[in-house]
């Protein structure tokens, strides 16, 4: 009898444990960064050298820096740097580097082949091996990513896959965006994994990772 | 009137890793909402749990969850018994999952209908209410 009585008490358990996989969501969600008025006010310093250039002279070793409202400072760095025009409506990066560290003390590292900002549209993309690393284990990959700065959106260009320490996620297309109807003190973010969804989650892991 | 039974199944490993498959997921933060929809799939071990749309709601402080619900076509298994309904819902703190709308549980060779099947974990046992009848399969 108890074998059958132990049986579903590890529904409950495995209900439990289940499901703050969701706090792996959670955890991805960071990448909406902060909140979206804080990106549409977000300072982009654009160094005065890059504003008065020739178009197509290139600059070695370019890096942005500021903060946002919300307080995460971040680095935006590159091999090189090719404004279209001297007052440039959009910069092309090569191997750009993003660097955030949260005011909340958490760092995320992202690379990738190559990547433009285009300053007139508020916009941003990272191509080619785009990974982003966060400090407390999180390692995501995928072959591009859109960046809509007034909106505070972001979307993949293609599959991703996430892998954490207490589980992992892989999809066709994943979306991150602020959902403005709801009021702005909630995290408004909402994250779309779609194009197939595939979720696994380690529950003995649950109690070793932090 | 009613009928409750006890149920039996293998003993179930909740360490064991956790699949969920589906069409797509969708993360609320400020519903604090979790919705996986389109053929949705929770596996572990022999327990699964299908349906069109499986959506969990987790408390405020994101490492609970306070309850998961199906819609659609809902299946579950715990290896031994199978159980399907058009909606079930899982009370996490009562440890309750209630299945309701065209509810048939099938256990060994014996197949019950009824409008409700509630499924208590904690004491492994089940009720069915409303129009409950046993359909005797013959061997």
């Amino acid at each position: 009898m108890t074998a059958r009585r132990d049986t579903y008490s590890t529904v409950v358990k495995w209900t439990k444990r289940i499901l703050p996989l969701f706090a792996l969501l959670l955890l991805i969600s960071i990448f909406t960064l902060t909140k979206g008025d804080a990106l549409r006010n977000g300072t982009l310093f654009v160094p005065p050298e890059v504003l008065n250039l020739a178009t197509g002279q290139k600059i070695t070793n370019p890096h942005f820096s500021g903060v946002t409202d919300a307080g995460d400072a971040y680095l935006v760095a590159a091999d090189a740097a090719l404004p279209d025009a001297p007052k440039p409506s959009r910069i092309d990066l090569e191997n750009p580097r993003l660097e955030i560290n949260t005011h909340k003390g958490l760092t995320l590292n992202s690379t990738a082949q190559s990547g433009a900002l285009n300053i007139k549209s508020h916009s941003a993309n990272l191509r080619g091996d785009v990974i982003l690393e966060t400090s407390n284990g999180y390692l995501a990959q995928g072959q591009g990513i859109e960046f809509n700065l007034k909106t505070g959106s972001a979307t993949s260009a293609g599959k991703v896959q996430v892998e954490g320490p207490i589980g992992s996620i892989t999809a066709g297309q994943f979306s991150v965006f602020q959902n403005t109807s709801t009021d702005a003190r909630r995290n408004q973010g909402v994250l779309k994994f779609s194009q197939g969804v595939r979720l696994i989650y380690l529950p003995s892991e649950r109690k070793s990772a932090k | 009137q009613g009928a409750s039974l006890s149920l039996s199944s293998t003993p179930h490993d909740a360490s064991q890793p956790v699949e969920v498959t589906a069409d797509s997921l969708t993360v609320d933060q400020a519903s604090r909402t979790a919705v996986f929809s389109g053929s949705a799939r929770v596996g572990q071990g022999a327990m699964r749990l299908g349906a069109d749309q499986i959506q969990v709601t987790y408390s405020d402080t994101a490492s609970e969850i306070s309850k998961v619900s199906a819609t659609g076509s809902v299946v579950f298994t715990n290896g031994a018994e199978n159980a399907e309904a058009d909606r079930a819902n899982y009370d996490v703190a009562k440890g309750l999952l209630i299945m309701q709308g065209n509810v048939l549980l099938l256990q060994g060779g014996n197949a019950f209908s009824a409008d409700t099947l509630e499924l208590d974990v904690l004491n492994n046992s089940a009720n069915l209410t409303g129009n409950v009848k046993t359909v005797l399969v013959p061997k």
